[in-house]
């Protein structure tokens, strides 16, 4: 007999017996769990407690922590833009100090009151709309 | 039944709350599974309440289901865990949980069981007429843990991880005890020429 047919052979012979009906399994289930109270952990904050949290991806946590920072950043930006000159010509500049003239949707000047790596700077000139993201701040050590 | 991703974590939030009818409908598509790992474990007389036990435990435990391993790897773990008890309770020969993939002393094959004196061999069933027995004796012969891999293998359709998750070993564990046991029983059912 080859081993695939005597495989076959083992399977009809020796598997396992049929469990116990259905009705009859779950009824003693539910009599049981009646008295039995559920391990339920309870967080203290009241929180859900629909089992362990999973650990949070590191940009979602630092993005919580910039997104203020951003937030107050951004609009700052937009308020100085929306009250600068009327632009003569559409050029962008960056970084633009005092004494140069401010374009339409130009970054004339950053203030960011904390440490950081980089910055990134978008500027939609349809909207006159800047976002600045600031990477690798460090609201705890604050910088001029 | 197979549940969907969605349908699956829709029943198991509702079981948390409390839900029992919902914890049946998720529980009862591997209750058959679950009976086949304590069957395998425990024997025919004890498998029903290991099972009872299993889904017991899993109905108290289910918020600390954390979804790294697939719902029925998880209770296959509880379903050993209470297969161990109640050998221990019943004071059954203690369960060995050694690794049989560490080297032996040279000349003993470590898949091989001391076999019982009484019990026939594969060769006496063989000339008998029985293969059904000379099978049955070939897997005697074999080691329990070969023996229980192999069945949970190649007749309860177990996946690796689900053995690793019943037996108490890793995956590659599981591998290299159902090379031996495969390779065993056919080197006893060659020999009587019940394979070829």
């Amino acid at each position: 007999m080859k081993w695939s047919t005597l495989l076959e052979q083992i399977r009809h012979d020796f598997s396992a017996p049929e469990p116990p009906p259905e009705d009859r399994f779950w009824g003693r289930f539910r009599e049981r769990v009646r008295a039995i109270p559920r391990i339920t952990p309870v967080r203290e904050d009241g929180a859900s407690s629909n089992g362990p949290r999973r650990a949070r991806p590191v940009w979602l946590r630092v993005g919580r922590v910039l997104a203020p920072a951003l937030a107050a950043v951004a609009i700052a930006l937009l308020l100085r833009v929306h009250q600068a000159p009327a632009p003569e010509t559409d050029r962008r500049q960056f970084s633009a100090r005092a004494g140069k003239t401010a374009t339409l949707s130009t970054v004339e000047d950053i203030d960011v009151l904390m440490d950081y790596d980089s910055v990134f700077i978008v500027e939609d000139p349809k909207s006159r709309g800047t976002l600045v993201w600031i990477l690798g701040a460090n609201s705890a050590t604050p910088g001029g | 039944m197979k549940f969907s991703t969605r349908e699956q974590q829709e029943l198991l939030a509702r079981a948390r709350q409390g839900d029992v009818d919902a914890f049946a409908v998720l529980f009862e598509a591997m209750r058959p599974l679950m009976h086949r790992v304590a069957y395998r474990l425990v024997g025919p007389n004890d498998c029903d309440d290991v099972v009872m036990e299993t889904y017991i435990k899993a109905w108290r435990a289910l918020s600390e289901f954390g979804g790294r391993s697939t719902l029925a790897t998880w209770t296959c773990r509880i379903a050993r865990n209470c297969a161990y008890d109640l050998l221990r309770r019943r004071g059954r020969r203690e369960v060995r949980e050694q690794s049989l993939d560490e080297p032996l002393e040279e000349g003993r094959d470590r898949s091989e069981e001391v076999p019982d004196p009484r019990a026939r061999t594969p060769a006496e069933a063989a000339a008998a007429d029985d293969l059904r027995g000379a099978i049955q004796a070939a897997l005697d012969r074999l080691h329990e843990v070969h023996r229980t891999t192999f069945l949970l293998r190649e007749v309860d359709g177990l996946s690796y991880r689900e053995i690793a998750a019943a037996t108490g070993v890793r995956i590659g564990t599981v591998m290299s005890r159902l090379f031996y046991a495969r390779r065993r029983l056919r080197r006893l059912l060659e020999q009587i020429g019940a394979v070829r």
